[in-house]
């Protein structure tokens, strides 16, 4: 995979953590006793274990009423199981694993470790994926079911004030208030080729401070959600790599002239 | 910035029926404080909520064969679908269990039949029937709900005049 010439490039982006995910039907018969197994594909590159409790499932749906507004539904108890991570030794790479999910993360971290790009995350991710694939197979005879994929950007920028968000976006110019906090967010719905609407790109800027309340920053996220045009994997892959495309065009819209210098614009 | 750092945010959201963000995919952990604003719950959320737990746990054989209880699957991405499809002055679909595992919701109301099959998610057959004008349709949908909310949207318009002309 090489990366499109079109996408803005940067040296120094103030890119803090890359998501990649899918989601599949649930396996059948799959119960947690059988995470081990899982584990014993990734332990080698992954040796950490931590436990997290399990996400709902995510369905990027369209048209009807603001889901936002209406009433929320909730089926059934908690659900049972949970989510395990699995960590790389330098705390760079972690997979997340559930039994209707499977998430890689990069993670920026205090050490020499450069970001590897996307086209080195999705290789990767493609590889674990397979492997997991695989174990659903022999295990199983489950072939993996792809409903919905995401990929997702999130940056931090630190600021000294929040009123500076408009010399680092360009969605607003709140330079004449003193801005004690800040927290937006909106949705865009992206069309195919067909005209016809097939995933969100969602947009978060949040001020956030560090744990000991001193360093200021703007928490960007972005990130891209919907079903691939097919079930297996290679339809998840495009539509990440369209998702990266969305995201990387995005960043270089709604940030200024100015903080894109500061982030080495490749020109 | 040292990303291991927990980062808390500087704003206090109060929004009622705030949606908790997507976000949970991210390592980072972002503390949140959040006051949830209770709001008035319709009280055919809690019906459904009911029908929707009994549907899942059916024992297998319900049917006196070998139906099976709707799937988890099934039941989360119609409870998607209503959520997107809901508007206030309509009741509840009903809510019917199919051997397969899979879930119909029916309207039959303002001479309309409506019944929608989720066979899964991103899966679902949409079959209309005006009886007052004999006219049949039928739609498959994946990601795009527009047509079948206003198909929905039809259940609580004023036919009255239809109605007249069918009586007349």
């Amino acid at each position: 995979m090489q990366r499109p010439d079109h996408l803005p490039d940067f040296t120094d982006p103030p890119l803090d953590e890359v998501v990649l995910g899918v989601q599949f039907a649930p396996v059948p018969a799959y119960a947690s006793v059988y995470s081990m197994k899982v584990w014993d594909i990734f332990e080698a590159e992954f040796p950490k274990v931590e436990e997290y409790p399990i996400l709902e499932p995510q369905f990027e749906t369209f048209g009807g009423a603001n889901i936002q507004a209406g009433p929320k539904i909730h089926i059934g108890a908690a659900p049972t199981g949970s989510r395990l991570w699995f960590i790389s030794e330098d705390d760079n790479h972690l997979v997340q694993f559930q039994p209707d999910r499977f998430i890689t993360n990069w993670r920026r971290q205090p050490n020499t470790q450069s970001y590897p790009r996307f086209e080195g995350l999705a290789e990767a991710f493609e590889a674990n994926v397979t492997k997991l694939a695989n174990h659903f197979a022999s295990d199983f005879a489950y072939q993996m079911d792809i409903n919905q994929a995401e990929v997702a950007y999130i940056n931090i920028i630190p600021v000294e004030k929040f009123s500076q968000a408009g010399e680092w976006f360009e969605l607003w110019n709140v330079g004449a208030f003193d801005v004690e906090a800040l927290n937006t967010s909106f949705n865009e719905v992206i069309l195919g080729g067909d005209g016809k609407p097939f995933a969100r790109l969602n947009h978060q800027i949040q001020s956030v401070f560090e744990a000991d309340g001193k360093q200021r920053a703007f928490r960007l996220s972005l990130a891209f959600k919907g079903k691939p045009s097919g079930n297996d994997l290679e339809s998840a892959m495009k539509f990440l790599a369209t998702g990266r495309d969305a995201i990387v065009t995005r960043f270089g819209e709604i940030t200024t002239d100015k903080a894109q210098r500061i982030w080495g614009r490749v020109e | 910035m040292n990303a291991q750092l927990a980062f808390s945010t500087a704003f206090q959201d109060e929004i009622p029926n705030y949606r908790e963000s997507d976000d949970a995919v991210s390592s980072l952990s972002v503390r949140r404080v959040r006051v949830r604003v209770a709001n008035t719950r319709s009280a055919w959320v809690k019906e459904l909520e009911d029908r929707f737990d009994e549907l899942t746990s059916l024992p297998r054989g319900w049917d006196g064969y070998a139906g099976a209880p709707v799937s988890f699957n099934c039941a989360q991405f119609a409870a998607n679908l209503i959520e997107r499809l809901c508007i206030n002055t309509l009741p509840a679909p009903q809510l019917v269990p199919m051997p397969d595992g899979t879930i119909r919701l029916e309207w039959h109301m303002n001479e309309f039949d409506l019944e929608i099959d989720v066979l899964g998610p991103y899966n679902v057959l949409a079959y209309r029937a005006d009886l007052l004008t004999d006219e049949e349709e039928e739609i498959e949908i994946q990601t795009d709900f527009s047509e079948l909310s206003e198909w929905v949207s039809k259940l609580a318009a004023d036919r009255n005049e239809l109605l007249e002309q069918a009586e007349g």
